[in-house]
């Protein structure tokens, strides 16, 4: 009987596996890419990567097993040093499973494990891989997800999550594989649409995880003044509402309010403390919002333009950008993961004021080709540091600079592409700007990347 | 039908005849018979032959039917759903060759 089922076993063995790796899809796509910058100093950078998937669908439900991952190198030449890095890592590995109907009016249930991308409603605050589960489901008149993940395991060339100055220590110790431990939650809730306009109420969270011991205690009364500055955890929450629309057919809007909340270490007065001052974890209370408007013309050469707007909360009586408050609440907003904005100039969306205007368009009707202008005006709304070099001590204008983007993506053949994108910002000095004059002249970088399907 | 819509096959051919065509043409894998089940990847590579369609770099390199499908799905005219060892069924071929045609026509 014993052997009867293990035969059996084997059987449906071989055949489930026979007809997955049936269905199964795989391939690789190598990037070369070139570049040239100027900013504080001038740099060449190049490099290589070469990223791989497999993908294996369960049935047709929408089910599968999907995994992707890469590998490559980079190099980064200034006048004083040469940089070169290895790259590696699984960047998703999961498995999907899709319930159709499983009653009680849920119209769909997915389940989600291993290695996968844990993004918030609106894209600014969190955008990372981590290593977890996600439950969604979809009712008739509302959906759900939440899901949890942790980001110690991933490589530290992969990890881009820095909140901290142990984070920032992490990120420069070679002998460090992996990056900051950090526990990541999302919660997500679609209500019914009114008018025709969907809000959605989402909460991130994230728990710093990084070992007690190699940080600072709280209520220690001595500034710290080591080599390697080792700073406290940081955790923090964002509540996010969005709303979202269509104005009309070709023109759509999307808005967001979100509040941040947790604790950061601070450098606060202390009247209990013999030097006055002692590290006391303190609330963080900061805001960021912002809205878009994107508007489609497929009628003239496929254009699109976008307009965007962000304001991100900063707190004048922070010192340094990475827990740098020095008195109350924390007001500086800080993102768990930052966002690209302009080429060259791109700083974390913390005290940050951003007005975007973009177009796009296929200037050729038959070849794909897109092209496109990004026209950015950065300000500051408090005299507290914004993360970029070159400001002035002391100075309180807001006025950061301006910046104008030019990019170009071209599909030479269904395999090979290319992409073209050129920079230039215009910092503001003193007394106008909040930049040095010194370190105000224009900055710029052109990036250049072939890709190749294998 | 793929061989007949690009003339290398009078219509009124036999399936055998057609058969043979396309194995001596290179489009079938050595063990297939004329009742084998066609795989959309071999679907693609047949298309790609048959109607002399120009791929990627990396078809131009090593024609064979993964960088045909991988090209066809780029083109649209055949579905990625499902993988590229997916069994096709008559009418897909038949949609399939139209987009083809109409690629090659100019006007897709």
């Amino acid at each position: 009987m014993n052997t009867v089922f293990r035969r059996v076993l084997f059987a449906a063995g071989l055949f489930v596996i026979s007809t997955l790796v049936s269905a199964q899809d795989f391939g690789l796509d190598a990037t070369a890419s070139f570049g040239s910058t100027r900013t504080a100093d001038s740099s060449a950078n190049a490099g290589l990567r070469v990223d791989g998937w497999w993908k294996v669908p369960f049935g047709s439900s929408g089910s599968l097993f999907d995994g992707s991952a890469h590998t490559g190198f980079s190099l980064t030449a200034s006048p004083n040093e040469t940089d070169g890095k290895l790259l590696y890592d699984i960047d998703r590995l999961r498995l999907l499973f899709v319930i159709p109907s499983p009653g009680n009016d849920i119209q769909s249930l997915n389940i989600e494990f291993g290695r996968f991308s844990f993004q918030d409603a609106t894209g600014l605050i969190l955008s990372h891989p981590a290593d977890g589960a996600k439950l969604g489901a979809v009712f008739p008149s509302l959906k759900f997800n939440v899901q949890a993940g942790y980001t110690g395991l991933l490589m530290k060339s992969n990890n881009s999550i820095s909140l901290s100055l142990f984070d920032e220590q992490l990120a420069v110790d070679d002998s460090i594989m992996f990056g900051t431990s950090r526990m990541l939650v999302i919660g997500e809730i679609a209500l019914p649409k009114i008018f025709n306009q969907s809000l959605g109420l989402s909460f991130v969270a994230q728990q710093d995880l990084n070992p007690e011991d190699e940080l600072i205690k709280e209520w220690t009364i001595l500034p710290d003044e080591s080599a390697l500055p080792r700073g406290g955890k940081f955790n923090s929450q964002y509540t996010t509402f969005n709303l979202s629309g269509a104005f009309s057919g070709d023109l759509y809007y999307s808005s967001w309010f979100t509040l941040g909340s947790g604790r950061t270490l601070s450098w606060l007065e202390d009247s209990d403390s013999s030097t006055g001052y002692s590290y006391q974890y303190a609330p963080i209370r900061s805001i960021m919002t912002g809205f878009s408007l994107n508007y489609f013309r497929q009628e003239l050469f496929g254009s699109s333009f976008n307009f965007r707007f962000l304001y991100a909360s900063g707190d004048s009586d922070y010192s340094t950008i990475t827990e740098g408050n020095t008195a109350g609440s924390a007001g500086q907003f800080v993102p768990v993961t930052s966002s690209a904005f302009g080429l060259v100039f791109s700083p974390v969306l913390s005290n940050l004021v951003i007005a975007e205007l973009g177009g796009s368009m296929k200037p050729v009707a038959d070849k794909n080709l897109q092209t496109g202008l990004r026209l950015f005006a950065f300000f500051r709304p408090t005299s507290g540091p914004v993360a970029t070099g070159g400001l002035k001590p002391g100075e309180d204008s807001s006025m950061l600079g301006y910046e104008a983007d030019l990019y170009g993506n071209y599909r030479i053949l269904s395999d090979l592409g290319m992409s073209l994108n050129t920079g230039l910002f215009f910092p503001v000095s003193s007394p106008l700007g909040a930049f040095n004059k010194d370190d105000a002249g224009m900055q710029y970088s052109i990036q250049f990347a072939l890709t190749l399907g294998l | 039908m793929l061989l007949s819509a690009n003339g290398l096959i009078p219509e009124t051919e036999t399936l055998q005849a057609a058969f043979d065509t396309s194995s001596s043409l290179g489009f079938l894998e050595e063990s297939a018979q004329p009742e084998t089940a066609v795989r959309i990847d071999r679907l693609s590579f047949m298309l790609m032959k048959s109607l002399g369609l120009q791929g990627g770099i990396m078809y131009r390199l090593f024609p064979g039917p993964r960088y045909a499908y991988k090209h066809l799905v780029y083109l649209g005219i055949v579905s990625e759903s499902g993988g590229p060892f997916r069994l096709v069924a008559g009418d897909e071929v038949i949609r399939s060759l139209g987009y083809a045609l109409e690629l090659k026509g100019g006007s897709r």
